[in-house]
């Protein structure tokens, strides 16, 4: 069974592999000169980030089930962090995406993670939210306060912002590749890293107790889950996965300002996790297609459907957008209460015929004695149904945990 | 099961029709446009027999596409109708004349929600997917800001930025591809200043602005034009998404105000002067910018009862002036090409920026290239409108067209919609060929007026 499942999985990533690496070269090939520009290598470059930072958004909020509301001040800071190291320090751009991302982890781990613990639900939400309105401000500040003059604008440059101009390739593969085809290595290369470091560790120790933090913070503490430590690495992590978005974006799109990231940015991010379906890879795949692609489709699709209304209705279609676009939002979610990625797998589990319903209580309490009971970071062990359903309630005990199993 | 099986398969087909939608439209521009690269080499057979040398992206031998980023939804909706306008004035000059040089004009208008990073997306998808040959009027000060570099690099020429930001005109030199429309920030400002000055002095002066390039340079202004006349309190900001600026006027009022100068979109400062004549019963001053210069800043101020006597600036005619044959042309032409019922400042302003692009492109010439109409424009005669108050002009030297301006105050008038009308005053000022980087008072010379 296991060789019939690696075949076709195997098959299939190597031709994800290759599509992803002739990808910026497709649209001079004969068949797809139709309908596939440069463009497109382009979207795909903003694909990449946006991948990574829902990855990092999904962690804290799928996985953990911390919401933030503040994800886009965050990618703001990774973003200008890059671009400062690039236009006053000279950092070419890639080492400062790594800068980037290690200092925005830091930061989101201590600034808001250590504080966050003592916060949930709404609550959280609001804290992050304020991050998001004041980081605008915070970015023009250039103000005398008690005698003392606090300038951030000779770093942020203030309203103008910080260009960074076109990313060029380097000297090595000059002729090989243009300034975009390497924007897009370098991003979509930076995005399956980020997505294998993600994959690999929401297997691993780390994200069962991220999961278990989700599923119940009280049973998780009993359990002997560091319930504090979980939520703050968290914060952490998921803001190093922003830190990284930020750099990457700052690279595509060549300028980064206040005005680059506002309020809506961070609920859209909420949206397309919740779409793309909460605590997957897969909809955080989805997530990231729906933000590059949502302005457009919107764009083509509203002036179509606002044809059908009548026109005493309505006197001009293009405000009916938001409607459209906000109706569309609805369907989706009450269609797919599990995001377009629950809904694939619904569907791949189909032809078994078995029902994938909401984790059940022996499911948290069998990902919980995994975490307790592994000492150290083990490669990547699933928790298989049979331990699940071997799990008794009447049986467990706090103080005795089961020791042969982990 | 079954229910979101069914929901499954509709979702896919919809799905699939969107990116059929998305892929064929895109196909179908394709054809349309040639592209830039290959343009010395592959000039059609049917035009000018000599190759057009340049970048002709955009243009068609019977087409014109061009694309403006607007906010068509969001906190600066009030700004709809302008595109509105722009697009019914094209269709008409597209019907009578057959458009320009025989090539009809085709407006692209974009919804930015007035937020920029929607603007950098919106503007890019025109340049490198409808592949437009200029963008007219991009609206909004943060807005326009982010993609400014981006359509220098590509060469885009970028007409009559719909702001008054010293940005886009302060250095030709270094945006040779951008030209201004509105009067800029710093010479409002500057006259504003000067006003209060030589009416109000010995007070305090308080300004509200939005916190960017539009607020600053509209407090920089004013504090060039009142100099040591009045004391100048610290500017007030407010970021553009705010519903309204009560606590900044409260500030104000606190401080010891004695005149308010607001420099806000139509949903602040209207919000600021109800707060202030409604709210508090404060008769103070307002000075607005001319953005906020319209029937809307009345209407949802309160009506004539708040609003009156606030004073602004403005370039355009006005709608209520009905006996004057340019306005009763306007009035038929949005009516006839745009379904537009009511006119006002904003539709004004919307004809106004097609007539001033169909100067430069008649001026162009039938060989049309980007770079030919940016040279156009810089060698073009000084143009008035036809709903404009005074003419502009455009040199290699000086990309800010609109360059006068003659205040202008609210006047209760009961036979007006909104029951209030803007009520230009006293001189005109006007400071032609003056950029505004260090531009004083002395710069600004007053003509009379009419």
């Amino acid at each position: 069974m296991i060789e019939t499942l690696l075949r076709p999985r195997a098959l299939g990533i190597a031709l994800l592999a290759a599509l992803l690496i002739v990808f910026p070269f497709l649209h001079t090939w004969p068949f797809f000169e139709g309908f596939i520009g440069p463009f497109r290598t382009f979207q795909a470059a903003t694909f990449a980030y946006w991948l990574v930072i829902l990855l990092g958004m999904n962690l804290l909020t799928g996985y953990s089930g911390q919401i933030s509301l503040g994800h886009a001040a965050l990618v703001a800071v990774g973003a200008y962090i890059t671009a400062i190291l690039f236009d006053q320090y000279a950092v070419p751009l890639g080492l400062g995406v790594l800068v980037a991302g290690l200092a925005t982890g830091v930061m989101g781990g201590v600034i808001i993670g250590v504080p966050a613990v003592r916060l949930s639900g709404p609550y959280l939400a609001i804290a992050t939210f304020s991050l998001v309105i004041a980081l605008p401000q915070i970015l023009k500040m250039d103000i005398d306060v008690a005698g003392l003059h606090l300038d951030l604008t000779q770093w942020t440059k203030g309203t103008r912002g910080i260009s960074v101009g076109e990313i060029q390739a380097p000297g090595l593969v000059d002729g090989l590749v243009d300034a975009r085809q390497w924007l897009y290595y370098a991003s979509m290369l930076t995005a399956v890293i980020m997505t294998i470091l993600a994959w690999n560790l929401m297997r691993s120790r780390i994200g069962r107790g991220f999961i278990a933090v989700r599923d119940s913070e009280i049973a998780a503490q009993q359990m002997g889950v560091n319930v504090r430590l979980y939520k703050a690495l968290a914060f952490g992590i998921s803001s190093c996965f922003a830190g990284v978005g930020g750099g990457l974006f700052v690279m595509a799109q060549g300028v980064i300002s206040p005005g680059s990231m506002d309020v809506l940015t961070s609920i859209n991010f909420l949206v397309a996790i919740v779409i793309g379906g909460l605590a997957t890879i897969l909809g955080s795949i989805f997530g990231a297609v729906y933000l590059t692609f949502q302005g457009e489709l919107i764009s083509k699709l509203a002036p179509q459907i606002a044809r059908l209304v009548p026109e005493q209705l309505v006197q001009d279609p293009k405000t009916l957008r938001g409607v459209i676009f906000g109706s569309i939002l609805v369907i989706t979610i009450v269609s797919f209460p599990r995001g377009l990625a629950g809904a694939t797998h619904n569907l791949l589990r189909w032809g078994s015929g078995r029902r994938a319903g909401p984790p059940d209580l022996r499911r948290s309490l069998a990902s919980l004695r995994a975490v307790a009971s592994s000492a150290r970071l083990r490669w990547p062990r699933q928790v298989t149904d049979s331990e699940a359903s071997h799990t008794d309630p009447k049986r467990e005990s706090p103080d005795h945990p089961d020791e042969g199993r982990g | 099961m079954r229910r979101s099986r069914i929901l499954w398969i509709l979702l896919t087909a919809v799905a699939l029709l969107a990116i059929a939608a998305v892929a064929c439209g895109e196909e179908e521009e394709k054809e349309v446009t040639p592209p830039a690269e290959t343009v010395a080499a592959e000039t059609p057979a049917a035009e000018s027999p000599e190759a057009v040398t340049g970048d002709t992206t955009g243009v068609t031998d019977t087409e014109i596409l061009i694309g403006t980023h607007q906010p068509l939804t969001g906190p600066a909706a009030a700004y709809s109708q302008i595109s509105a306008a722009t697009t019914a004035y094209f269709d008409y000059i597209n019907e009578t004349e057959g458009g320009v040089n025989g090539r009809k004009i085709k407006l692209l208008v974009e919804d930015d929600q007035y937020s920029p990073p929607l603007t950098v997306e919106v503007v890019r998808r025109l340049v490198e997917q409808d592949k437009v040959f200029a963008i007219l009027g991009g609206l909004g000060t943060a807005t326009h800001m982010q993609v400014i570099d981006y359509l220098m690099e590509q060469g885009v020429p970028d007409f009559f930025v719909s702001t008054g930001a010293l940005e886009w005109v302060k250095d030709p030199a270094a945006r040779p591809n951008c030209f201004g429309i509105l009067p800029n920030y710093i010479a409002e400002g500057i006259i504003f200043g000067d006003y209060i000055a030589k009416n109000y002095a010995g007070g305090k002066v308080g300004v509200i602005g939005q916190n960017d390039d539009f607020g600053q340079d509209g407090y920089e202004g004013v504090k060039r034009g009142v100099g040591d006349a009045l004391e100048i309190l610290p500017l007030e900001t407010f970021e553009a998404p705010d519903p309204d600026v009560n606590s900044q006027v409260d500030r104000l009022q606190a401080a010891g105000a004695t005149v308010l100068v607001v420099w806000a979109v139509p949903r602040q400062a209207p919000a600021a002067i109800r707060h202030a004549r409604a709210d508090l019963g404060w008769d103070v001053p307002i000075f607005i910018g001319t953005v906020s210069a319209n029937e809307l800043t009345i209407a949802l101020a309160g009506g004539g009862e708040n609003a009156e006597g606030v004073i602004s600036n403005e370039a355009l005619k006005h709608a209520y002036e009905t006996d004057d044959p340019a306005i009763q042309k306007h009035i038929e032409i949005i009516d006839k090409y745009g379904g537009i019922k009511a006119a006002n400042n904003l539709t004004l302003y919307g004809q106004s920026l097609a007539e001033g692009f169909i100067n430069i492109l008649k001026e162009a010439g039938p060989d049309l290239t980007r770079e030919g109409v940016i040279a156009a424009a810089e060698s073009a005669e000084p143009f008035q409108c036809s709903v404009c108050l005074f003419s502009t002009s455009l040199s290699e030297t000086d990309h800010d067209s609109s360059q006068a301006v003659v205040l202008s105050r609210v006047e209760l008038d009961p036979a007006n919609p909104v029951g209030a009308k803007w009520v230009p005053f006293g001189d005109a000022y006007s400071w032609q060929g003056v950029l505004p980087g260090d531009m004083t008072i002395d710069d600004i010379e007053r003509i009379p007026f009419p």
